[in-house]
């Protein structure tokens, strides 16, 4: 063998298969139009409901900062309560990054799965868990990228009710990621020290953060539901109308 | 459209584009061993979108494979994707299975000489920093001028020539003997 040959072997093991690949797409048209997306949802849910188990560390934050409130009203939004900031009280503490999982492997049954559509997972949660998001930014759900639901035991026990919901521009150069959970926060692998200042919006206290590439991040409980939201690619104004929507509502 | 005629276009499209979307998944993804996934994202769209509106929605294939390729690449590094990759279908780091073609050529032991040679050069590469294994990827692997790969890495041809003269001098001692070692 030549070294080019040797070579460009062993550059193509970094390439799939193509044949395979070709016959793993043809092969989903076996399957409901429909489903074909699901496959990959399947595969997700349940770990996104259950970053549940998920414990890596990986961003602390040593640092505190704080920003003063924004004083711009927010364009385009006629609810008052969101530009009622008189009570807001905005501390920012720097993060090393967004949430980032580890390997770890969940045994959530998908017999215990009960899928919901939107409404019925606002009834399940309470109240509406969904927030005002900037216009360009669409809920995967609606593309069946995502599914929400619990994970029921036979007996009626809940034993995981952890649901992601995500928004992206088209391209997802701009994201806005919440997990949320009943009665307790989602569980991630972002640890707030002894030191965090905390931040209040609306009478609800919060943990804010963001990173040095302008990434936010926050976690609270409201209404018997913990939230953590994590944004990539949208302003700091726009990340609190979307808190703001949430706390006001 | 039959599900035969959409299978007929998808072959056909995927003919036509597969090498292009795999230089610009591999030029934009954050590490090369996330090619594989993120081409068969791609293309399960695509079937996915052919099957859910039929032919006419297609007005320029390679823009629309283009387009969805882009969409997955941004996608499969946003949170969620991160967590999709807790549970892989396939094992990236499985090694592929030895395969010794049946026509007569270089005996067994060149054979397995030679696959372990490729095997650890594939080792040594992914020691290496992503931009030299995505030169490698793109010139070796998917046959791209020197020029083409600097210019879908957004960088000097200059560079590339570099990086990859460089690293195969490196690699070079995996498969040359030195002066003296063998007379």
């Amino acid at each position: 063998m030549t070294e080019r040959e040797l070579l460009t072997q062993a550059a193509r093991q970094a390439l799939p298969d193509l044949e395979q690949v070709r016959k793993t797409c043809l092969a989903s048209g076996n399957m409901p139009v429909e489903t074909a997306g699901r496959t990959w949802a399947r595969r997700l849910l349940p770990v996104a409901a259950c970053a549940a188990l998920i414990l890596g560390t990986v961003a602390a934050l040593p640092e505190q900062g704080s920003s003063s409130l924004p004083q711009s009203t927010q364009q385009g939004s006629s609810n008052e309560a969101l530009m009622d900031r008189q009570n807001w009280e905005i501390h920012w503490n720097t993060l090393d990054t967004l949430p980032q999982e580890t390997k770890m492997y969940i045994a959530l049954m998908w017999e215990d799965f009960v899928e919901m559509d939107q409404a019925e997972l606002c009834t399940y949660y309470g109240w509406d868990v969904f927030p005002q998001v900037p216009s360009d930014l669409a809920n995967w759900h609606e593309t069946g990228e995502d599914r929400y639901g619990i994970f029921r035991r036979k007996d009626g026990t809940v034993y995981c009710d952890q649901n992601v919901v995500n928004y992206s521009n088209e391209d997802a150069t701009r994201v806005l990621h919440i997990a949320l959970a009943k009665g307790n926060f989602p569980h991630s692998d972002v640890l707030f020290d002894t030191q965090t200042v905390p931040s209040t919006l609306a009478g609800v206290e919060m943990a804010l953060g963001r990173t040095e590439s302008g990434d936010y991040f926050a976690r609270f409980l409201h209404r018997d539901v913990g939230f953590e939201i994590s944004a990539q690619g949208l302003s700091q104004e726009e990340f609190l109308t979307v808190l703001a929507s949430l706390v006001d509502s | 459209m039959a599900g035969q005629e959409i299978a007929l276009l998808f072959n056909r499209i995927y003919n036509e584009t597969n090498r292009s979307v795999l230089a610009y998944i591999t030029a934009k993804c954050s590490s090369v061993s996330d090619i594989g996934d993120i081409f068969q994202e791609t293309y399960l769209e695509l079937y996915r979108l052919l099957l859910k509106r039929g032919d006419g929605y297609i007005q320029n294939p390679q823009a629309l494979v283009i387009r969805l390729a882009k969409q997955k690449v941004y996608r499969h590094y946003t949170l969620t994707q991160r967590l999709h990759q807790l549970l892989p279908l396939e094992g990236k780091d499985e090694k592929r299975p030895l395969t010794i073609p049946e026509e007569a050529g270089p005996s067994l032991e060149d054979q397995i000489c030679d696959q372990a040679l490729v095997d650890q050069i594939c080792r040594e590469l992914a020691h290496r920093p992503q931009v030299v294994q995505k030169i490698f990827t793109l010139h070796y692997g998917l046959g791209m001028t020197l020029s083409e790969t600097a210019q879908l890495l957004s960088v000097g041809e200059s560079y590339v020539k570099n990086k990859l003269y460089r690293t195969i001098k490196e690699l070079q001692g995996l498969y040359t003997e030195k002066d003296g070692d063998n007379p």
